[in-house]
């Protein structure tokens, strides 16, 4: 049956609106995934014609022609021209292209053309190009492509039967038609002299779409008047920036703010389960694989998605509406510094949230490598779960005295932490840019596009996709690793005699003891290595291992008196090595999960784990050693 | 007489008179940019005007390219050639 469906690629040039039309063409019908062996996104959705046929329809990365150089943008060659390996090779195409912007329309018709599949044209945003003075003849501009035109506004929904109804016609020629046709030349990519050859093939298409463009009286639109006047605001020399750090602070304010109440309602039904399995199993391995195992782990998943979906929101609305490029514009020079790119900045905003969505952002940047590089430093932001770790330490060894009469030391200590993850990635930046990623950012050069009123069913769907990723793929890795993690801390179980903690005698204290070594250099004790382990389900975990371990009684006040104890405990170097240690350190499975699932590659996920753990222990190492020196004086 | 496109101040209207083709041949990064912005309408004889350029550093830089807004880095723009054709009188 599903054979019987054909396959039409949806392809366009960047900020045309594809995935408005593709959102308008196949409602929620729609399958995200990735290309195998890449990360490049694929969406493919069924879209249903006006005679009731269903369509397969293949949503392509954006690009400007044939001519490849992203990663993103070979996929889309290789689709299209029946190169690419794994994906079947589409029966006809969507062209979708911007009507305020014909050149780059026209353009993409011809050289598309040159794949030989059956197309039609769909002119986007003519409403807009309508209203600011755009004349075109349609019916000539038919003749002269040998396609269908069809004008649309996708945004507003507007001519999507008129698609529906063309893409009808369009699979109906297709049924009893011969095999597929190959490769019309022009195949080229833009590697080593192709580039020479792409601008010539590019000079001689320009002259004919601007014959196309004359024989079709065609009378382009005036400049939009309202972007024109925002940008005189939002790019201005001194408000731009203003306006960007104020939006930056909203956006992290939200993320914070807003996601409190959905997170105490998640943590509260989490431990509402953890409960009720509680009272209704006896206690065996089983109830608390599935208690503290299982639920715990998943509700450490999902105790995250309201940050995300939050963050998510946002992105979306600055994407949709036009801004985000405007904010790469006024970021670029500030990020190129250390060798990153201008759309850089939100991923690593997000990071301070948590470094699983900062780290799913990164697909904003579409370079490999400028994209790695913000991979590897996000998880040196310093994400909310390391705060509870930071106020217990801080609040138990950092005196709260006054520095000059202002300032607080356990608020500057805090301010510290945050300023050492952050200067501590833009170096790293700065070295893997002159070392491993060696090279300049990927070229600015991009168009600003129109600002824009973003559609709400768009945004919706875009939340949607979000969510559905983080909770499937992220939601087995972290659920795997989450048991893994549970049973080295509770197996073996010690026998009935055993006096001391349960832990000491499992995998995890085991691996204690026997890390201890590695770990003494730093000034940590058997219980702080011990508490590593169970921390590496995530961070705040830390606490209550070290409530367990030092025998705190679990009262309203446990972490009050925890930090009583350990103000005996620990001396302040050790407590100095241990922040230290919770700055660098790859902490979390649950972000060497999506480290993985973004770069695509265990390699760079161990190099990622690897640099941080070195960075760690070099760190905590020196920070211990001048703190017992400083204190000997 | 010819300038290079990162130098143009804003407000400033001129008409692109060609690329710097001798970077081409050996420098595939250069011929790749230069292809980008012809694909965004940066061709031979096309009307651009600065519009904006980013704070501090004064890069990068953003065109009106026929009622769309072009941005690029000044490393990218100095490969454009271009002859002025007027000066906005907004210009400061």
């Amino acid at each position: 049956m599903k054979n019987n469906r054909h396959l039409v690629a949806l392809v366009g040039s960047p900020n045309s609106g594809k995935t408005a039309l593709f959102n308008a063409l196949t409602g929620a019908r729609q399958k995200v995934a990735n290309y195998a062996g890449v990360t490049v996104e694929r969406k493919e959705g069924i879209a249903i014609t006006a005679s009731g046929r269903q369509v397969r329809l293949l949503d392509l990365p954006g690009i400007y022609g044939l001519r490849a150089r992203s990663e993103d943008e070979a996929i889309s060659r290789d689709v299209i021209t029946g190169a690419h390996a794994r994906q079947d090779k589409p029966d006809a195409m969507i062209l979708i292209a911007d009507a305020t912007r014909m050149e780059t329309a026209l353009r993409l018709a011809i050289e598309l053309k040159q794949t030989e599949l059956p197309s039609i044209l769909v002119l986007n945003k003519s409403d807009v190009a309508e209203r600011r003075g755009l004349k075109i003849d349609i019916a000539k501009l038919e003749a002269e492509l040998g396609m269908p035109v069809i004008m649309a506004a996708a945004v507003k929904r507007q001519g999507i039967d008129a698609v529906l109804a063309a893409l009808d016609t369009l699979v109906g020629s297709l049924e009893g038609a011969g095999a597929k046709a190959g490769c019309g030349g022009g195949c080229s990519g833009c590697a080593g002299g192709g580039c020479l050859m792409d601008i010539r093939t590019l000079c001689a298409t320009r002259n004919k779409v601007n014959a196309i463009l004359k024989a079709s009286d065609h009378q382009p639109p005036r400049a939009s008047e309202a972007t024109k006047k925002l940008d005189q605001v939002l790019l201005h020399p001194l408000w731009g920036p203003f306006i960007l750090l104020g939006l930056m602070f909203l956006v992290f304010q939200s993320v914070f703010a807003w996601a409190a109440v959905p997170m105490d309602i998640i943590d509260g039904t989490t431990t509402w389960l953890v409960a009720s399995v509680k009272d209704l199993m006896p206690q065996s391995m089983l109830r608390d694989l599935l208690t503290d195992g299982v639920l715990a782990g998943v509700g450490g998943v999902l105790i995250f998605l309201p940050q995300i979906v939050i963050l998510y929101f946002f992105i979306i609305l600055l994407e949709d509406s036009g801004y985000m490029a405007r904010a790469a514009f006024l970021l670029d020079r500030l990020m190129g510094r250390v060798g990153l790119h201008g759309r850089s900045f939100i991923p690593l905003l997000s990071s301070f949230a948590c470094a699983i969505p900062g780290i799913m952002a990164s697909r904003v940047i579409e370079n490999k490598r400028d994209r790695l590089i913000v991979i590897m430093i996000a998880p040196l932001m310093t994400c909310s779960a390391r705060i509870p770790v930071y106020a217990l330490v801080v609040s138990a060894l950092i005196p709260s005295t006054k520095i000059w009469g202002v300032f607080n030391l356990q608020g500057l200590v805090f301010f510290a932490l945050y300023i050492s993850g952050i200067l501590s990635g833009l170096v790293v930046a700065a070295i893997l840019r002159r070392t491993v990623l060696k090279g300049k950012p990927a070229a600015l050069a991009m168009e600003m596009p129109n600002y824009q009123m973003p559609n709400i069913k768009d945004v919706l769907l875009g939340l949607y996709e979000r969510a559905y990723i983080f909770l499937h793929r992220a939601g087995t890795v972290i659920l795997s690793m989450s048991i893994l993690v549970w049973v080295l801390s509770s197996w073996p179980q010690p026998p009935s005699g055993y006096t001391g903690q349960a832990i000491e005698y499992s995998l995890a204290g085991r691996i204690g003891h026997l890390l201890q070594p590695l770990f003494a250099p730093l000034g940590f004790d058997w219980t702080i290595t011990a508490s590593l382990i169970p921390t590496m389900a995530a961070r705040e975990v830390f606490v209550s291992t070290l409530s367990t371990l030092y025998a705190v009684a679990d009262t309203a006040n446990a972490e009050a008196s925890l930090a009583s104890v350990l103000h005996g405990a620990w001396s302040l170097p050790v407590a100095l090595s241990v922040l230290t240690w919770f700055i660098f350190a790859p902490q979390c499975v649950a972000t060497i999960g999506a480290v993985r699932r973004e770069t695509n590659s265990w390699g760079w996920t161990w190099a990622c784990v690897g640099y941080l753990f070195a960075l760690a222990w070099f760190m905590a190492f020196i920070v211990y050693r001048l703190a017992l020196w400083v204190s000997g004086l | 007489m010819s300038h290079n496109l990162d130098n143009i101040a804003i407000g400033v209207t001129c008409v692109i008179t060609g690329y710097d083709e001798s970077a081409w041949e050996n420098d595939s990064e250069a011929a790749a940019v230069a292809l980008r912005l012809m694909e965004m309408g940066l061709s031979e004889g096309v009307q651009v005007t600065k519009m904006h350029s980013a704070p501090v550093s004064q890069d990068p830089v953003a065109f009106d390219v026929g009622g769309q807004l072009v941005a690029m880095r000044r490393s990218e723009a100095g490969a454009v050639f271009v002859k002025i054709v007027a000066s906005n009188q907004n210009e400061k």
